[in-house]
């Protein structure tokens, strides 16, 4: 197949090649699947010969060189990593046994002999803090989930409030990854709409990260004003959500777990993304991702069929949710009992697909036709009916509200919809960092207790031409 | 015992640049034992294994609600091992019709930053050839664990990343390569593979401490930063973009879509053997990939010859080869644009990429031939 080999190729380089194969098959044969009756006496990595510890230069030994004692378990006594740069004056120690395999030390002159950086002794490990835990002060508990808790806490060193989620480094398989991912994209992530990571801990038993202090989330600011929001805040919110979530698509990442209690809101009403512990990078579609992922009331209907193809689509249902609880003040689909509920819910108003509406939902896991009533599609203001007091939020709405997911509508566009043309333009030429709130005339009206009557009133044009249903 | 005064003299051996294809894979060569059973035997091992290894989903939920029913299980684990990342033919992903070119532009102004050119540069004790064997067992088990061709690519590039911050002793260079390998499926798989499990691998010669210890030390080193642009999202977007451009309408609509996927395929595999290949670290990924596809499109051509009617044939190429030319232009940076003899420097760069592309193929004809 393959007849690409240039006519210039030297022979001997082929048969270096060769030879160099034939070295590593060797050499690795040991350390690849044959574990079971290898038991102990197989070299893992080849030892770092005694010899070589004296002279300077003759350390470099390839992997493949196999030592005399290639029968013997390696006996690792001592090896360092040391940083080549010397950032800051924490030490790092930590001693397995009496086999230390890794010690970092970072020494505060980079110009010291190098011989003090050496340790010796096993005894006395320490465990003491990398980063600048000092550095805050720890106020009340905010939160606990099921990795971290997070506290409210404040700067020492400009006084300012900050989000201290706290994660236990106790774990089985070392450092959760949720605590990973999280800090590895909000590392990436500078945006408005994005909550900023200011810092990160890393101590022997916690990981903290440190948050921008946000005071509020969208699921306290709807319980706290009932009965649907204002709608001119509704459409400020969803227009801050809708940027954030395009910023983070542009960049191949998914939030995967949309809801209010995840929207920070900041006293001005700056809305802020939070809580990437199960967001991914997304690079290779069709990927399998985990199942579970978003909260049921807020989860696709290609995932609760058991779709694992996610993309984009698969945060935009929950956008269109979550528009939906803030305009009418109730969860759209509050599934009560599992997935078949849920997903009844969701049928009930916009009908129960077919691989006319919907094609390929045959073929996903979980549907089976005769498993469900067959309903036929709604308009949405019967079931959500303030929908229809604001202009083209019900288009907009039903544009999310998509059973098949490749129809709903991307971040991106959706921020280009009449429903927002009523907005400054000036809005869609901000800075990534810039808030909406830096533009003038911009500003979060105040909630009504009952916002019914105001929005009513105000659109009552709106009310009239979308006609009554109920 | 290793001495400082040894990590300090990583200037030494600077003069390791000889030639560039000295490295290949050994695939098929590591298992001697497992290359005994049939492939279908194998598949299954692989499969048991597979089973008892990977951690249970701690986000269940789904599978609890639907156990009374009869419908089997949505995860996907008896995807054929070769093919994790295949999608199924003719559908472009939402994400690249949506958001495919700015993505595209975003992570290649992101691949600099995370581009370790020279990690073995001031490594006093590690070589290429112990880069070559290292990456070329990594790559093995990934395969082993049947994490994605990302999570591979990914994991080279961490170790790549943290040998470019830390002098790291030849005894721990195994430790560093299952610690990058588990940090990376932390970050893009659904779930990781056990620890225990990855220290068996090493016949347990090191300790559970010690790849936390250093994983926590990997992390602190790379400052968390492990959102890399790889080799498998530039091929992956390459392949969408062949897919969506896809003009000549062929009779048959599945061969239409087979053969850009099966191109992306091979060129997966070239994309394999340049992780391995330490001279291929000084090519950033999004031109490494569009080379790798250049080099399977023209394989292919070779294989299937007469079958395919010639003009097709060569409008694919070209389009192939437009592609690599978009890898090889600078990011829209207003230093590179004004740049002239930049944008040279580049082209020269991906010919020279093609050629060295070129040469590791014919070197390892065997392997790719047997993945075939």
């Amino acid at each position: 197949m393959c007849d690409l080999m240039p006519a210039s190729q030297p022979a001997e380089k082929i048969g270096k090649m060769k030879k160099l194969r034939r070295t590593l098959s060797e050499s690795f044969r040991s350390i690849a699947f044959k574990k079971e009756d290898s038991g102990f006496d197989e070299i893992c990595v080849t030892k770092m010969s005694t010899r070589s510890c004296q002279g300077t230069d003759s350390v470099i030994k390839p992997l493949d060189t196999i030592p005399e004692d290639k029968k013997v378990r390696v006996q690792r006594t001592q090896s360092g990593f040391d940083p080549f740069e010397k950032p800051a004056s924490q030490v790092k120690r930590v001693h397995s046994e009496n086999n230390a395999c890794i010690n970092a030390k970072s020494s505060s002159s980079g110009k010291e002999s190098p011989k003090l950086r050496r340790h010796s002794s096993p005894s006395s490990p320490t465990s003491p803090k990398f980063g600048k835990a000092d550095s805050y002060e720890k106020l009340e508990k905010l939160g606990e989930g099921s990795y971290a808790t997070v506290y409210k806490g404040k700067s020492k060193v400009n006084g300012k409030l900050v989000a201290l989620k706290v994660i236990r480094l106790q774990e089985e398989e070392g450092t959760p990854f949720t605590a990973i991912r999280e800090a590895s994209l909000l590392k990436g992530l500078k945006h408005a709409n994005i909550v900023l990571l200011h810092d990160i801990i890393h101590t022997k038993e916690t990981l903290t990260l440190v948050f921008e202090y946000v005071h509020t989330d969208l699921c306290q600011y709807m319980d706290k004003h009932p009965g649907g929001l204002h709608p001119d805040n509704v459409k400020l919110f969803l227009f801050q959500l809708l940027r954030g979530l395009s910023y983070i698509h542009q960049r191949y990442i998914l939030h995967r777990d949309l809801k209010p209690q995840n929207l920070l809101i900041s006293d001005t009403g700056e809305l802020k993304l939070a809580d990437f512990g199960l967001a991914r990078a997304k690079s290779v579609p069709s990927h399998t991702y985990s199942n579970e992922v978003v909260t049921l009331w807020y989860r696709p209907p290609d995932v609760l069929l058991g779709s694992t193809d996610y993309s984009t689509c698969l945060d935009m249902w929950g956008v269109g949710c979550i528009f939906i609880e803030m305009i009418q003040g109730v969860a759209a689909f509050p599934g009560m009992k599992d997935i078949q509920d849920q997903l009844e819910r969701i049928f009930l108003v916009l009908g129960t697909p077919s691989e006319e509406t919907w094609p390929g939902v045959n073929s996903l896991p979980h549907f089976k036709p005769d498993r469900f009533t067959v309903y036929s599609a709604k308009k949405l203001r019967q079931a959500w009916n303030k929908l229809g007091y604001v202009d083209h939020a019900e288009e907009l709405a039903s544009r999310f509200l998509q059973c098949f997911p490749k129809n709903r509508l991307s971040a991106q566009a959706a921020l280009n919809h009449e429903y927002f043309s009523n907005l400054p333009p000036r809005l869609w030429e901000l800075q990534d960092m810039s808030s909406i709130f830096t533009v003038p005339n911009v500003k979060l009206q105040t909630e009504s207790g009952d916002s019914i009557q105001v929005c009513a009133r105000r659109n009552s044009h709106g009310k009239a031409s979308s006609g009554s249903k109920h | 015992m290793v001495y400082c005064a040894e990590m300090v003299s990583y200037a030494v051996n600077g003069e390791r640049s000889q030639s560039v294809h000295k490295r290949k894979r050994m695939d098929g060569a590591a298992s001697p034992s497992v290359e005994a059973l049939t492939p279908a035997q194998q598949r299954q091992a692989a499969r048991h294994r597979k089973q008892k290894l990977m951690s249970k989903l701690s986000d269940s939920g789904f599978e609890e609600d639907l156990m009374s029913s009869p419908i089997p299980s949505p995860f996907r684990t008896d995807v054929p091992p070769l093919h994790p990342d295949q999608q199924k033919p003719g559908q472009l992903s939402c994400w690249y019709l949506q958001y495919g070119d700015i993505g595209f532009k975003i992570q290649r102004e992101k691949e600099a930053q995370f581009h370790p050119c020279k990690s073995l540069v001031r490594q006093p004790q590690l070589t290429e050839e112990a880069r070559c064997t290292l990456v070329s067992w990594l790559i093995q088990v990934h395969r082993h664990f049947r994490l994605s061709f990302e999570c591979c690519c990914l994991a080279v590039n961490i170790t790549d990343r943290f040998l470019a911050s830390t002098p790291v002793a030849a005894d721990c260079f195994q430790l560093l390569g299952v610690s990058a390998l588990l940090l990376a499926s932390k970050q893009v798989e659904m779930c990781s593979p056990q620890i225990s499990h990855l220290l068996s691998l090493c016949c347990d010669a090191f300790t559970k401490e010690q790849l936390c210890n250093l994983e926590c030390l990997i992390l602190r080193r790379l400052n968390f930063r492990l959102d890399a642009p790889t080799l498998a999202f530039f091929l992956d977007y390459y392949t969408n973009c062949i897919e969506a451009a896809q003009l000549v309408p062929e009779s048959t609509c599945g061969d239409r879509f087979q053969r850009p996927r099966r191109c992306s395929h091979l060129a997966q595999k070239v994309c394999e053997l340049t992780l391995a290949d330490y001279a291929f670290n000084k090519y950033p990924p999004s031109l490494t990939a569009g080379c790798a596809l250049r080099i399977a499109s023209k394989l292919l051509k070779t294989e299937q010859g007469l079958a395919a009617v010639q003009s097709q044939e060569d409008q694919w190429d070209s389009f192939v080869n437009d592609l690599c030319t978009k890898a090889a232009q600078p990011p829209d940076s207003p230093l590179a644009m004004k740049d002239h003899s930049f944008a040279e420097d580049q082209a020269n760069l991906a010919a020279e990429c093609k050629d060295n592309l070129r040469l590791l193929v014919s070197l390892n004809q065997e392997a790719l031939a047997q993945i075939e």
